[in-house]
């Protein structure tokens, strides 16, 4: 009896963590361009969808990308808990346990892809659930910690919402959609080593393999390069693939310009500059970069719909 | 801790718990409640959207 009596006293944990505290478990950050990239992939589809159904969609999409944030968040605790930039994470920082985290992340990540298969297609469920797969286990727990090229890969899971969102849609996958993910899967590697190069002594602490720490900075700015350049053509496909405008190919030519431009002065600085301004700069100038492509298009998008194909009381009713 | 006796006589430890503790308890469930309140909002629209007018065709209504 005194053995059970200190079982239970012992594993006595009464939680303090806030409903905020579970809310940052899904990454709200991560979550708002998912959010953005998902309505961009739905609105630039060919087809209608019901405005309702758009509306809990993406709903479902931006939770389900929130359940696997919880869900790396329940794996990476250890090296969260060693970097600046996570150390004040929930479950580092001892308000949320990783137990907590990971029954969080599996319920959300269930209920996601049920809603969204139920209220959409099962060809977008499933693309959702393949996407939470592709973070959670093959990112986090198997190529994060064993290779350098680990956000090459991990950016594929970033660049899947788009599809979902235009999978809503059409209820299949198409070349449309697959650029759309080429974009975020190309974008993703310079953005990621620009904010590591100033990070490096970050993650050498936390031991997580990424490019910089392995094979140099020179060679990191080698990749980068390369993917900079990958990605104006890309980028401007869209308008040649006929689901982006005039509009679109004078802007997306720009920003992909400027974004090469700027990867192009990271390579040849070369780290001369000790304050790493053009690195700094260059993750700026990512970011808006990808919300002004997909804005672009939402726009271009949501013009076309409104004075060539709106939405008629017939698609609400 | 605050303890309680059993009414064999054997004494058994409560956790008490703090003023934090209930507040965040509250706050959680709280959440929980609207979140399933918006989950069954969600189906039920959905189910209608999709179903359209279709809905009313219930053979119980519609049976002559």
């Amino acid at each position: 009896m005194a053995m059970v009596e200190d079982i239970v006293l012992n594993d006595a944990r009464v939680s303090e963590a806030t409903p905020a505290d579970y809310f940052e478990l899904l990454k709200p950050r991560v979550m708002r361009l998912v959010v953005f990239t998902a309505l961009v992939g739905m609105l630039a589809a060919p087809g209608a969808i019901n405005p309702f159904l758009a509306v809990f969609s993406v709903l479902a999409i931006a939770v389900g990308a929130g359940a696997s944030g919880a869900l790396n968040m329940w794996y990476d605790s250890d090296i969260d808990g060693v970097m600046t930039r996570t150390v004040k994470r929930p479950v580092p920082s001892g308000r949320v346990t990783p137990t907590e985290a990971l029954i969080f992340g599996v319920i959300l990540s269930v209920l996601s892809v049920l809603t969204l298969g139920l209220v959409a297609n099962w060809v977008a469920g499933g693309l959702l659930a393949f996407t939470i797969f592709f973070y959670a286990v093959i990112y986090t727990v198997w190529l994060k910690r064993s290779t350098p090229q680990n956000i090459v890969i991990g950016g594929a899971a970033g660049a899947f919402p788009p599809m979902i969102g235009w999978a809503c849609v059409t209820g299949t996958l198409t070349i449309d959609s697959a650029v759309l993910f080429a974009i975020i899967f190309l974008w993703t590697p310079p953005h990621f080593w620009a904010l590591a190069l100033w990070k490096m002594r970050d993650y050498d602490n936390a031991g997580v393999p990424m490019l910089p720490n392995v094979v140099g900075e020179k060679k990191t700015r080698d990749q980068m390069l390369i993917y900079a350049a990958l990605l104006l053509p890309v980028t401007v496909a869209p308008a040649f693939l006929g689901f982006g405008g005039v509009t679109y190919a004078v802007i997306s030519t720009l920003l992909a310009g400027t974004f090469l431009w700027l990867t192009y002065k990271v390579w040849a600085i070369a780290g001369a500059d000790e304050s790493l301004k053009a690195e700094k700069y260059l993750f700026g100038f990512s970011i808006f970069f990808l919300f002004a492509v997909f804005a672009t298009l939402l726009v271009e998008a949501v013009v076309f719909r409104t004075f060539g194909l709106a939405f008629t009381l017939g698609d609400i009713f | 801790m605050a303890e309680a006796r059993h009414k064999e006589g054997e004494i058994i430890e409560l956790v008490s718990l703090t003023d934090k503790q209930v507040k965040s308890r509250k706050a959680r469930n709280i959440a929980i409640a609207l979140c399933l309140v918006a989950f069954v909002g969600v189906f039920y629209v959905a189910t209608v959207v999709k179903f359209g007018p279709a809905i009313m065709q219930n053979r119980g209504f519609n049976q002559q």
